[in-house]
């Protein structure tokens, strides 16, 4: 069992990390400008996040599958969360093969220093669920 | 060959401050700031930076070609003298001098079979500037700065290196030149000796002369190969090239059908060809001037993503066309091997070096991106 019980908790606790960079006034304008269709697909548990950053927006799709994206990105999700927690490099997972992908994986290498503001926002947001697990 | 172990205490907390050169903005001119480096970590040691070359790689990656965090300190052609060495560090000891390389992890299955430059990890090692840990080894004010940039960040007063890629140099040599041999130089000679393997009397095309083809005409004239063939559109390029031993040049704006020409000189084509410029057409022309069977070695670097055209008919009946890092080399025993030649004057590098002092490190650069310098190095008090 990872750590997430479900896709909706995925939804909650990933997808609203990314919807806080949406609102964040250093981090989401930065993301936007990405200009690429990004499209992951997590496992255990099955899960999937569209996320489409065109300036001047980042919109997020819970359950979004695009096939047309431009960068797709393959992880458990239990991944996702040492990420965000600020415990996992992602270079290193692409390199080992835990994470794969599809598509010019530059253009997201680039926008990894900008998500690190992220982090204690993410930790904040599963505090709640940590506490609650421990 | 440094090895690294966990039994040596760490060396007493102090903190040191560097000058060091920061990309703060992709495209913008480096900015001389003082930063605070941490105590070397396990398997690190701390270099004072006597000199560091300007690399082709410096340069794509502060035109963002590759995505470093900001702000960073690029270098990575450093050498100078180890003043700290950190826990589980041997082999290594403050007053060495030292030539800085590539990083690498030590421990996969490349770098067992001595293909370190074909490392796992070799990108997150080289080209994120932190630690496989996150942490860095810079900073100013408490903001981080990216500051282990190919394990090095020698664009700086001081560094913290790999021991990994720290190589004990004689102490006899000019320490502020040898830089350059833990990268560009390495990989043209690499590529001609590790790669293609050349040998005395065959044949070799080398197409574009900075200091890493240059590099690799200097290989091919140590090991004795003959004809050389050097290829550029710079005419002082292709006179250097013939004073350090190439046969025949050309520069492809005085030439027809250049593939012709370099048939015509080492007829049915060369045995082996380098290709340090990473165009297509380039590539296309080194690999079409190959006789049956010859080896194409390609280093030149465009971008991480460079789609090219061949002709799939030009690589059957035993052609082949290798993409090579590093000259594919092992730097605790390459470097050495070319400071070897260069004692016996068959690798006189120093032929190729401008010196500039740190304060005019922006301009350094320029002379490399201008074709005005072959090998800036940056020297330090």
């Amino acid at each position: 069992m990872g750590y997430f019980e479900n896709a909706e908790e995925v939804y909650k606790y990933v997808g609203g990390v990314f919807r806080a960079a949406r609102e964040n006034e250093q981090v989401g304008p930065k993301m936007a400008a990405a200009d690429v269709d990004l499209q992951i697909y997590y496992s255990d548990p099955e899960s999937k996040l569209t996320i489409r950053m065109h300036e001047p927006n980042l919109e997020v799709e819970d359950g979004g599958d695009d096939p047309n994206a431009d960068i797709k990105l393959f992880m458990p999700a239990d991944i996702a969360d040492k990420y965000w927690r600020g415990e996992y490099n992602l270079a290193v997972g692409l390199a080992k093969g835990q994470v794969k992908a599809k598509g010019p994986v530059n253009k997201i290498l680039k926008l990894v220093p900008l998500t690190k503001p992220l982090f204690p926002m993410y930790r904040d947001l599963v505090s709640e669920k940590d506490s609650v697990t421990a | 060959m440094t090895e690294v172990s966990s039994s040596v205490e760490q060396t007493p907390a102090t903190t040191i401050t560097a000058t060091a050169a920061l990309l703060r903005e992709i495209g913008e001119p480096l900015s001389l700031e003082e930063v605070q480096l941490s105590e070397p970590g396990g398997g690190e040691v701390r270099v004072k930076i006597r000199g560091v070359g300007i690399c082709h790689t410096d340069i794509s990656a502060a035109h963002g070609v590759i995505p470093i965090p900001l702000p960073a300190v690029l270098g990575h052609e450093g050498s100078g003298i180890v003043e700290a060495v950190g826990p589980g560090v041997e082999g290594l000891a403050p007053g060495d001098h030292v030539a800085l390389s590539f990083d690498h992890c030590g421990e996969c299955p490349q770098c067992a079979g001595h293909h370190p430059a074909y490392c796992e990890l070799f990108a997150p090692l080289n080209y994120f500037g932190e630690r496989l840990d996150g942490t860095v080894t810079m900073s100013q004010g408490g903001e981080d700065v990216h500051g282990n940039w190919f394990g090095q960040s020698s664009f700086a007063t001081y560094a913290i290196a790999s021991a990994r890629n720290t190589v004990k140099v004689p102490d006899d040599l000019p320490v502020e030149l040898l830089g350059p041999l833990g990268c560009g130089l390495q990989t043209g000679a690499g590529s001609v000796l590790n790669v293609l393997g050349a040998k005395e009397g065959e044949s070799i095309a080398v197409f574009g002369l900075g200091g890493v083809g240059l590099g690799g005409v200097m290989a091919a004239k140590a090991v004795g190969c003959d004809p050389i063939v050097a290829v550029d559109l710079n005419p002082e390029r292709l006179e250097i090239a013939k004073e350090l031993g190439a046969t025949h040049t050309f520069n492809p704006k005085e030439t027809s059908d250049l593939v012709w020409e370099i048939m015509d000189v080492a007829a049915p084509g060369v045995h082996h060809s380098l290709d340090t410029v990473g165009l297509g057409p380039v590539i296309r022309q080194a690999l079409e001037v190959l006789r049956t069977p010859g080896h194409c070695a390609s280093v030149g670097f465009q971008g991480l993503e460079n789609e090219i055209t061949i002709d799939q008919g030009h690589l059957l009946v035993g052609r082949r066309l290798s993409g090579v890092v590093e000259g594919d080399a092992d730097p605790q025993t390459f470097i050495p091997e070319l400071l070897r030649l260069y004692r016996d004057g068959k690798f006189p590098f120093d032929r190729l070096v401008k010196t500039f002092p740190f304060s005019e490190i922006n301009a350094a650069i320029a002379a490399s991106e201008s074709g005005e310098v072959i090998k800036p190095i940056v020297v330090f008090d």
